[in-house]
């Protein structure tokens, strides 16, 4: 069991004494196993992406844990986080913004191997980023141009090869998918595929998409308002769907 | 029936630094009374700017050639004072992203009223325009009554602020409506809502549409017909059974193949940009099936089933019988 | 269905309005003379200019700024001494010269104070938020409630007037606009998505202030501050023609305007020209802070985009 997730609930407080209580995540449990994909669907609003912040230590939950090989990163200390984010990494939804628009492309791809110190100097960090470039199907001359240059497609390709660096064991896709084209999504798509094969690395995949949960999951998780109401393989879940709204959710697919 | 809307060889082009990027090809479409045409494309092939072109809400530095007929008119050739006669009367919208198409700070009744609403209408005028407003947001499956059409758009879901810009668009009862993306702001679970609103549009209000879409699943749901675009030009346009079941052009293959359901089965490479488009076929760079006539040629336009064009040189020489049985083979 | 294709030079717009009178030519040289280039190339060379001048006033000066001939005084503007002599007997053009050394030094001086101050606070509170943010911000908000004027008043009665003091009285006020603009652009940045994916790679708080934060920040400021000059020559200038700012008999600009306003009856290039040179000067700073912003937004710098 790589990641256990165990009753995990973020509550947001808002009003006058801040009496009004927003369940963004309720009493949330899953595991996942190690070199699985796992999937978890839901509407907007089902808190499916605070679940996946939860995860990264980007948001402090109201209560329940995170245990990663054991250990519960919602109590780890910043030190320690630093090196937890060698294993664990996120690949955000909206592939432009997850870039400084200030820096080139290379800066972008050497941050996380100067933080870390991985190279012992220029020319390895460069041979570095180039090898990882070339990895996931972009050129060398695209390092120097800026995120607002590169297309939806070649921008999330490229906070892959930025998750890459690191050499990280788990990786949280937040819908890479969901703002790009059919075509680039199936490249986007195969890329992560390959990528878990190949380094055997652990996925939570986050999704509204079925037809994409369908095709690249394991196992999935489907969330409504805050609540996991489903949980089971793939194939068990989309064709024998228990919970009502799991059913709902599939008979709103539309199919060519 | 008989041809509502009919662009012929629309070639759009925009003065950017003394250059001229040119985005639109020799667009060849049309749309005939009560029809549905998905456009389909990916982002930046040009499908939005086609229907801005019909629109005529193109920016200044646009070129445009070509013709687009709507009931027999050039509407290229008016200015736009005649054309505000169309707009918003027989042509009309609705546009692409429903939380920001709306005034945040006006009812959204009031906003749905004003598209009938002349300057200074009367007292009647607005209480006939109101009920006309109640009438067709029950129609659409938004609540009837005050309540509703005195919500602001912030009070409302993603999917109820596209049922109003839906209403918006259709309260003149157009004879052709433009709809932008209607799938790319809303969620899964009310994908198909919106669809089953334009369904219900189509079946009941008689309109035509030009369903501009990234969706293919979508396009399918809705059209009659479909319009494939990449790159500035309409490689295949057909009957949606015909384009999608049995596409016939290399791109449209591959886009079909690469939905997921569908296996996702990459394409090669990028789409490229305008600035360096390649000679020839414009998708001759990522074609498997490509060949030197692709590189040197442009290709035309093939008919290869009734109505079913295509414009790939694979097809050029061939006789139908050829092109049935290339068809099986591949 | 797709016929031979139509060159696209034969193009034709859609018919619109014609703006009458306007030449073809003067449309096409508008379009590529872009107005932002003016601001900026007319901001940089009059600043150029004006600093220069400050730079170089000893060589410049025809006369000794602080000479004074009382044989010599009231000279309307002449050969001689191009914009005439004070009561003093003193060359105006001189003065001026040697003037813009003191205005534009003090000018510099509450710019650069009051942004390093600003910026930092702002970025600080932006940052952390919660008590923070809340004490920091109540100290701006009370000091925004005094005109700059008033307060640096009262702050010259309690030091003393001079130039230094004078830079004190007037950053005291100023940085609070800064502090605003940085904390509402480190606010702004808190919730970026990139933010979040440099947290997720590994820096830590003070990494990301100064890597993400500070040129984010930087180039906001840098715009304020080039907007903010031309105003703080105005405010240096009326505060020491009020008498606070550099004593005689070192020449101001604001100064000088005051001394020539009793004699503006019959000599009035005293009080004219000095006032010339502050409009002059604030409204150089002016259109360089104008030209300037429009360069420092990254999106309007390069790459053509289409649809």
């Amino acid at each position: 069991m790589q990641l256990q997730v165990k009753g995990l609930s973020k509550k947001y407080y808002s009003g006058f004494l801040g009496n009004n209580v927003t369940d963004a995540v309720d009493d949330v449990s899953f595991d996942i196993k190690e070199g699985e994909i796992f999937g978890l669907v839901g509407g907007s609003g089902s808190g499916k992406t605070t679940v996946s912040k939860i995860v990264m230590g980007l948001i402090k939950p109201t209560s329940g844990g995170v245990f990663y090989n054991g250990r519960d990163l919602t109590k780890v200390n910043n030190r320690d986080w630093y090196y937890l984010r060698r294993e664990i990494q996120m690949i955000f939804q909206h592939p432009q913004m997850t870039f400084n628009p200030r820096r080139n492309i290379y800066f972008a791809c050497a941050e996380p191997i100067r933080l870390y110190k991985l190279a012992k100097n220029k020319a390895e960090e460069k041979a570095m980023v180039e090898h990882l470039i070339e990895r996931v199907g972009l050129t060398k001359d695209q390092l120097k141009k800026y995120p607002h240059e590169l297309s939806g497609g070649q921008a999330q390709r490229l906070s892959i090869t930025r998750a890459l660096c690191l050499q990280p064991k788990f990786i949280i896709c937040d819908e890479p998918t969901s703002m790009l084209d059919v075509s680039v999504q199936a490249q986007i798509l195969k890329l992560l595929k390959e990528i878990h094969d190949e380094f055997n690395i652990t996925m939570l995949y986050i999704s509204h998409d079925l037809e994409v949960i369908q095709s690249i999951c394991d196992r999935v998780a489907v969330m409504e308002t805050g609540k996991i109401v489903e949980i089971g393989n793939t194939e068990k879940v989309f064709n024998m769907p228990q919970h009502h709204y799991t059913k709902q959710l599939l008979q709103s697919a539309l199919y060519i | 029936m008989r041809g509502l809307l009919e662009i012929k060889n629309l070639n759009v082009s925009f003065a950017v630094d003394d250059n001229h990027v040119h985005i639109l090809n020799n667009v060849s479409m049309d749309i005939n009374e009560n029809e549905v045409l998905a456009v389909i494309g990916e982002t930046g092939c040009g499908k939005s700017v086609t229907g801005s072109a019909i629109l005529h809400l193109l920016p200044d530095n646009a070129i445009v050639t070509g013709n687009i007929f709507f009931k027999g008119q050039d509407i290229t050739k008016m200015n736009d004072h005649e054309f505000r006669q169309l707009r918003g009367q027989e042509i009309s919208s609705v546009p692409q992203s429903p939380s920001t198409s709306l005034n945040p700070l006006m009812h959204v009744g009031n906003q749905v009223a004003e598209c009938v609403l002349e300057k200074n209408s009367s007292e009647a005028d607005k209480k006939k325009t109101a009920l006309k407003v109640h009438e067709i947001f029950s129609r659409l499956g938004l609540p009837r009554g005050e309540d509703f059409y005195e919500n602001y758009p912030c009070e409302l879901s993603g999917g109820m602020c596209q049922r109003v810009l839906i209403a918006m668009g259709v309260i003149t009862h157009p004879e052709l409506l433009i709809v932008d993306e209607p799938t790319k702001a809303v969620d899964w679970a009310l994908r198909k809502d919106v669809m089953d609103v334009f369904c219900e549009l189509k079946n009941d209000m008689k309109c035509a549409m030009l369903f501009i879409t990234h969706d293919i699943a979508a396009a399918k749901y809705v059209a009659d017909r479909v319009a494939v675009m990449y790159c500035g030009e309409v490689v295949e346009i057909g009957p949606t059974d015909s384009v999608i079941n049995q596409p016939r052009h290399p791109y449209t293959k591959g886009l079909i193949a690469s939905m997921p359901s569908k296996g996702f089965n990459v394409m090669n490479g990028f789409m490229p940009s305008f600035q360096d488009l390649p000679k020839g076929c414009r998708f001759s760079d990522r074609c498997e099936c490509s060949s030197d006539i692709c590189v040197n040629e442009e290709p035309e336009s093939v008919e290869i089933s009734a109505g079913h064009f295509t414009k790939c040189s694979i097809y050029k020489n061939m006789n139908v019988s050829e092109i049935f049985s290339h068809a099986i083979t591949s | 269905m797709m016929e031979k294709p139509v060159s696209v030079t034969e193009g034709l717009r859609y018919p619109r309005p014609k703006l009458a009178g306007i030449p073809k030519y003067m449309n096409v040289l508008w379009r590529s003379f872009n107005k932002k280039n003016i601001m900026l190339t007319l901001g940089i060379i009059f600043a150029t200019f004006i600093i220069l001048v400050a730079i170089f006033a000893p060589v410049l000066e025809p006369y000794d700024p602080t000479k004074m001939d009382l044989a010599l005084k009231f000279i309307p503007p002449s050969a001689a001494h191009i914009f005439g002599t004070d009561n003093m007997g003193r060359d105006v053009l001189s003065r001026i010269i040697e003037g813009s050394r003191i205005s534009l030094s003090t000018a510099f001086m509450v710019v650069i104070f009051s942004a390093c101050i600003g910026t930092l606070v702002g970025m600080i509170s932006g940052f952390w938020g919660g008590k923070v943010d809340m004490i920091f911000m109540r100290i701006v908000d009370v000091l925004l409630a005094f005109p700059t004027i008033i307060f640096a008043l009262a702050i010259s009665t309690v030091l003393g007037t001079g130039a230094i003091n004078l830079v004190i009285a007037i950053c005291c006020i100023q940085w609070t606009s800064y502090a605003r603009v940085s904390r509402g652009e480190a606010i702004l940045l808190k919730n970026a998505e990139y933010i979040e994916a440099a947290k997720a790679i590994g820096n830590n708080s003070l990494q990301i202030m100064f890597k993400y934060f500070l040129p984010n920040i930087v180039s906001k400021i840098l715009i304020l501050a080039s907007l903010n000059i031309g105003s703080i020559i105005l405010y240096c200038a009326s505060l020491s023609f009020l008498g606070l700012g550099a004593q005689p008999p070192s020449p101001d600009w604001g100064a000088m305007i005051s001394d020539g306003k009793e004699y503006m009856r019959y000599a009035p290039w005293m009080a004219i020209f000095p006032g010339l040179a502050i409009a002059a000067s604030a409204l150089t700073f002016n259109m360089l802070g104008d030209g300037v912003r429009d360069l420092l937004d990254p999106r309007m710098r390069d790459s053509v985009k289409t649809e």
